[in-house]
């Protein structure tokens, strides 16, 4: 075999072995979360742990059918990264609501994270600033009058998060924790997490 | 009468060689056939059209769809972000100019931005950093003599379009709060992307467009 033809072997089973590897990591890392939502007896559940006094998974039913406050086709303003403005016509459950609900929330507990499906994790955002606005930090169920897809349907739901832009746009704290992710404005697209399933209270 | 020394007389030399190519005021200064544009028309048409295309189909269709509904993990979508590149391989496949790469991707990146991109008009300043990377790839395959192979084209792919796998990560934030794991296979699947969709795929289309003889 000609040395150029066995270096392209190489190359590649060293390439599979360390994505072999990595995946079965990262699959291992998914399929306990996914034996932790063992206990969710719906089709969807939002989970909420981390500082809290009991973990807690909050079916979807449960979220849908009035039990907590819902605010119904708001506007949220989004803005991006990149700077881009648009308005979002969204409806769910105020998140508030659900952390007082339960008094879930852990004596010290001073910051919510929210983690999607697939990993994704946003910022820390100041529970202070949800408790002081109350109808801009959503868990969204509905966008433009549409229950949200799944994601095995290229959906952004069932579940999402939605933080209002003018909830922290002058918050120095924000700021600070924007600044220290190394952006340099804030903004609030990187809050607003699509298929979201999970609330960490830090 | 004497003849003069036809290697001397570069009008009388070039008369011999191609009479009907330049004339008039033109002839004295293209005689080394050297052209006073650096595009000909022809590469400015094709690197037009391919960046018309790529920005058409890069922002009216949903590649991610093929991945998302079934892939668990953050990154998966790199696994079809080839195809932004595709059309900046064509075109060098097709030139054999580095620099149509450029203006490939600027107006790709700009056609993007007018079909609303949600990075707006950094979406030129993306695909050229792409188009960048890309011209780096071919120049490295050539520095190991694989500028014609299909290894080093699928190889300047890769490395085209892996580096926009951590320029998205930095921007956006996410490779200080997502696993090192799931940014390390985001990268392994853009250079698979690179490899395929636009290295191997593009040296594909432009020979059998050559091949065609419609250029």
């Amino acid at each position: 075999m000609k040395a150029r033809s066995l270096n392209i072997i190489i190359a590649i089973i060293i390439f599979s072995a360390i994505f072999g590897s990595l995946f079965y990591y990262n699959w291992n890392l998914y399929m306990e979360t996914k034996d932790q939502f063992n206990e969710c007896d719906d089709s969807c559940c939002l989970r909420i742990t981390g500082n809290v006094s009991d973990e807690k998974f909050i079916g979807i039913s449960y979220l849908l059918n009035g039990s907590f406050t819902r605010v119904e086709d708001v506007e949220f303003h989004v803005l991006n990264m990149a700077g881009v403005e648009e308005n979002r016509t969204i409806s769910g459950v105020i998140l508030w609501d659900i952390l007082i609900s339960y008094n879930l929330l852990g004596e010290d507990a001073e910051y919510i994270r929210f983690q999607s499906i697939d990993g994704y994790t946003t910022f820390n955002i100041p529970i202070r600033l949800i408790r002081s606005n109350p109808e801009m930090v959503i868990i969204v169920t509905h966008e433009d009058g549409q229950l949200l897809e799944p994601k095995t349907a290229d959906g952004d739901g069932p579940l999402a998060a939605a933080v209002d832009f003018d909830c922290i746009k002058d918050d120095s704290e924000m700021q600070q924790i924007f600044e220290d992710n190394y952006q340099d404005f804030v903004h609030n697209s990187k809050l607003n997490a699509k298929n979201l399933d999970t609330i960490i209270v830090i | 009468m004497e003849h003069e020394n036809n290697k001397d007389n570069p009008i009388i030399q070039k008369s011999e060689e191609d009479t009907l190519q330049y004339t008039g005021t033109l002839a004295k200064r293209n005689l080394n056939k050297k052209s006073r544009y650096f595009f000909s028309t022809q590469e400015l048409l094709i690197a037009s059209i391919l960046g018309i295309m790529g920005g058409f189909i890069s922002s009216l269709i949903p590649f991610s769809l093929l991945i998302k509904t079934w892939y668990p993990f953050v990154g998966g979508t790199q696994l079809v972000s080839g195809h932004h590149l595709l059309w900046m391989v064509i075109v060098y496949g097709l030139t054999k100019k580095k620099t149509t790469v450029v203006l490939t991707a600027t107006i790709q990146g700009f056609i993007g931005f007018l079909f609303g991109s949600n990075w707006g008009i950094f979406e030129v300043a993306i695909m050229l950093f792409e188009g960048f990377f890309l011209i780096l790839g071919f120049f490295i395959i050539e520095l190991f003599h694989e500028g014609n192979s299909n290894l080093g084209w699928a190889i300047a792919g890769g490395i085209g379009n892996v580096s926009q796998v951590p320029l998205f990560w930095i921007i956006t934030g996410k490779i200080w709060l997502i696993h090192w794991s799931l940014f390390v296979m985001a990268c392994m699947f853009g250079f698979i992307s690179g490899v395929f969709l636009a290295g191997l795929l593009g040296k594909l289309i432009s020979k059998r467009i050559k091949d065609s003889g419609v250029i």
